[in-house]
């Protein structure tokens, strides 16, 4: 059944809607209607609930019933519907299968007429939609309230309304050998080297995917390594988020039926920015990064270390600290390691739970973990409060940084476990591992911990601190000057 | 391509030079900061013969070209010896580290899990960890010095009879194995490789030695004569804060100086034998294998040959560059000539 890609339409239209039939095999979703042109026999092909009917009536079907063309023979037909009726903005044509059905199932009318081996489409797309909304993640003060929604080409309008310029281009190309995705690849030709823009093709192309249904279907093949703990490829839901990476000379892939968009290349530093620190004044979001910068390590660090020097360093702590702790442990029936990954596998439980319910009930999940569990373990003392305490500051300072949540959830676990075990040694020895790791992450050859390593001064001026638009608007930089 | 820039480089040897600042276990005095001087300014020296000689062109990969095998060879168990004679120090010190096993082994064994990790993602991430641990390494220094202001006593800067200024001298030179490093890794740097700031290292290390040198004779006084690691007294002596210590920070930032400092080595020694043997594989296992074994070996021998590291220092990073600085012309094909 899948010999029909490369076939090529017959001149006889009924030998088309025949073999139409067998590929879709009498599918109730494909519409054939049949009609003389002019007294030549032609059918209109469309998809069930993919098109506007109002659109299709207005558009094709009155003007195309009209038409009298005399001695007509399909040369004519054709020739006058291609040249003299409009019919529709997005026209095209079909010369095989595989298209005449891509065309088809993405909404498109499909015009055969008998002694024509090639099909005429129309696009009168008329499927439902989600109305443009306020993205549900990468939430904002300052800035704009739209999100990408599910359509391709209205994600490419958002983006296009915020960037009038020639220089941005926009190719679209269908990947997935079944879902035939529409994916647009985004970038300004200006700013993006050519062999970066074909090396994305090259990658997107050979995906041998049966479908994209998601972002993750294809960031491994925009990724370099194996290993790497960080998304070396980016995700916004934002178009003026994508805009601002544009600008930067990073590409962004638009896919049909997500609403995100994928960027590349990626850098770490790009998971502490958000689009309110270029609303806000830049001393205010000079200090707001910076205690990203601090979030970043507590989350990361904060429950490990305190295992790690109380179970083996407790010289390190002054004497008050101690006698709370050694008080509050000393009821704990587990051991403190043990004590810390519960508490993060509780906690992890209870987010994925709330995430996966019907939001009326996952609310009651946080309450009933929050306020009942949390209470009751600690008032039967199965876990100290100074535990509880530091596990929540470190969960709390890992929602400043939503975009690291997957490998901090992963990393928390592995110090606590390098610091209970081994104490600061075993930390060290995991950082060191976790520094190395990210060090050597690469994006179409721009180092993921760019511009801190190798080190970029000028980038300093966006990473370190925000400076003012009036000295960021001199010398203008893209992510190409990171390759190494 | 595996290529360094000058401010890695300077990064990766500068890291290598405080792990030996932070394992000083010898006496301490205004003779050790003036000795150390002396030595940076002869390292310095044979550092611009190193550059001359690059200056002609010399690269390793030639050398292996020409089947020049027995130079790569003799490097390659350089930096083995020096490999295991970093374990013999990390296990010495390992009571600092308040590890909480005993078995040298079982330390050996996870340092090598993590630089084999850590070798096996190459020269360019290993150079790019290194600026990240190096910004690490200035904090440290930063806090130590804001720990240690309020304490500093000048009246302890006084000469003392037990240090001379030759022997410091001649026992920090026996401490400079990065100067075979320098002369190997100027190989893979090809941005200003010929150029003066290549040896931006060694002002910058002599700065970092002559403040905690600084730091240990003015803050620890006479604590110094009972400090068996003066760098670890020091920060536990200089604490930031009145309520609490700071230690911690150090010590992670020392477990970090150990990996760089062993990947280092590992990722030289699989280089060369890469180039040597280009079938061979699991050259960084091999070489962090012959680490350990090496490091056992020392340890059970007690080694501390002070005038062996010298001697080897001065064949490295001196006899065999001159060496090969005269033959150049006659022999070895130069790297631009073979396109390496």
């Amino acid at each position: 059944m899948n010999d029909f890609a490369n076939e090529s339409l017959s001149s006889d239209i009924r030998e088309n809607i025949q073999r139409i039939r067998e590929i879709s095999d009498n599918g109730s979703d494909v519409m054939v209607n049949e009609f003389l042109l002019s007294g030549v026999p032609a059918a209109l092909l469309t998809c069930e609930g993919m098109v506007s009917t109002s659109m299709i009536t207005e558009l094709i079907l009155e003007p195309i019933t009209k038409v009298q063309i005399a001695s007509a023979d399909a040369e004519r037909v054709i020739f006058h519907v291609q040249n003299r009726l409009l019919l529709s903005l997005d026209r095209s044509e079909a010369k095989n299968y595989r298209d005449l059905f891509r065309f088809l199932n993405s909404g498109f009318a499909v015009l055969l007429i008998n002694g024509a081996s090639k099909a005429l489409v129309y696009g009168v797309q008329g499927y439902e939609k989600r109305s443009v909304s306020e993205p549900s993640g990468e939430s904002n003060i300052m800035g704009s309230r739209e999100g990408f929604i599910e359509v391709v080409r209205m994600n490419m309008s958002l983006v296009r309304r915020r960037m009038k310029t020639p220089f941005l281009k926009m190719e679209l190309m269908p990947v997935g050998d079944k879902s035939q995705t529409d994916i647009c690849l985004c970038y300004m030709y200006d700013r993006v080297p050519e062999s970066l823009v074909n090396d994305i093709k090259k990658r997107l192309q050979s995906a041998e995917l049966e479908s994209v249904l998601s972002t993750g279907y294809l960031q491994p093949f925009l990724e370099n390594r194996r290993g790497c703990l960080f998304d070396t490829s980016g995700t916004t839901q934002r178009p003026d988020v994508l805009c601002g990476k544009l600008l930067e000379g990073r590409v962004g892939i638009l896919i049909d039926g997500v609403p995100y968009a994928i960027t590349v290349p990626k850098l770490l530093c790009e998971s502490f920015q958000t689009m309110d620190d270029y609303s806000f004044r830049p001393f205010y979001t000079t200090c707001i990064r910076w205690i990203k910068y601090l979030a970043f390590l507590i989350t990361l660090l904060l429950p490990a270390l305190y295992v790690a020097v109380s179970l083996h360093h407790p010289e390190l702590l002054n004497r008050t600290l101690l006698l709370i702790l050694a008080e509050a442990e000393e009821k704990a029936p587990v051991s403190l390691t043990a004590e810390a990954i519960g508490v993060l596998l509780v906690y992890e439980i209870v987010r994925e739970a709330g995430l996966r319910l019907p939001k009326a009930v996952g609310g009651s999940v946080s309450i009933v973990a929050g306020l009942i569990i949390g209470d009751a373990a600690v008032s039967s003392g199965l876990i100290s409060t100074p535990m509880l305490t530091v596990t929540a500051i470190a969960v709390i300072s890992g929602f400043a940084l939503p975009d690291l949540n997957q490998p901090l959830t992963l990393l928390r676990l592995g110090f606590i476990l390098a610091g209970g075990i081994l104490g600061l040694f075993g930390i060290g020895l995991l950082g060191a591992a976790v520094i190395f790791n990210i060090c050597a992450g690469e994006s179409f050859g721009t180092p993921f911990s760019a511009p801190i390593s190798p080190l970029r001064p000028k980038a300093m001026r966006d990473v370190l601190t925000r400076v003012s638009f009036r000295k960021m608007q001199r010398g203008q930089f893209t992510v190409e000057e990171y390759h190494e | 391509m595996n290529r360094i820039s000058t401010g890695q480089l300077t990064c990766i040897l500068l890291l290598s030079n405080a792990f030996m600042l932070m394992c000083i276990s010898e006496p301490v005095g205004l003779e050790s900061m003036l000795g150390t001087a002396v030595s940076f300014a002869v390292q310095f020296l044979l550092c611009i013969f190193i550059l001359m000689l690059y200056k002609k062109g010399f690269s390793f990969s030639a050398l292996c070209q020409q089947k020049h095998y027995i130079i790569p060879c003799l490097y390659i168990l350089y930096f083995i010896v020096r490999g295991g004679y970093s374990f013999v120090l990390i296990w010495n010190g390992a009571e600092q580290l308040s590890l909480p096993f005993s078995e040298a082994i079982v330390t050996a064994a996870l340092i090598g899990i993590v630089c084999l990790y850590t070798a096996s993602l190459g020269l360019r991430a290993f150079a790019r960890s290194s600026s990240v641990v190096f910004g690490l390494l200035v904090l440290s220094v930063v806090i130590l010095l804001i720990g240690a202001w309020q304490r500093i006593d000048l009246t302890q800067l006084s000469l003392t009879r037990e240090i001379t200024v030759t022997g410091s001298a001649l026992h920090h030179f026996s401490l400079a194995d990065t100067l075979p490093v320098f002369f190997v890794l100027l190989s893979f740097s090809d941005i200003s490789r010929r150029k003066l700031k290549n040896t931006l290292f060694l002002p910058a290390s002599l700065i970092l030695w002559e403040i905690v040198l600084f730091l240990c004779i003015t803050v620890l006084g006479n604590l110094l004569s009972s400090a068996k690691y003066p760098f670890f007294l020091l920060t536990s002596v200089s604490q930031p804060l009145d309520t609490q210590r700071a230690d911690a920070f150090y010590l992670i930032t020392f477990v970090l100086l150990c990996v760089i400092r062993l990947t280092l080595f590992t990722v030289l020694s699989a280089h060369l034998m890469g180039m040597l043997f280009p079938k061979l594989k699991l050259r960084s296992i091999i070489a962090l294998l012959l680490m350990i074994g090496a490091g056992a070996a020392l340890g059970a021998i007690g080694y501390s040959g002070s005038l062996f590291c010298i001697a080897a220092i001065l064949l490295f990073a001196g006899a065999v560059p001159a060496y090969l600085y005269f033959i150049q012309n006659k022999k070895i094909p130069t790297g631009k000539e073979t396109g390496a």
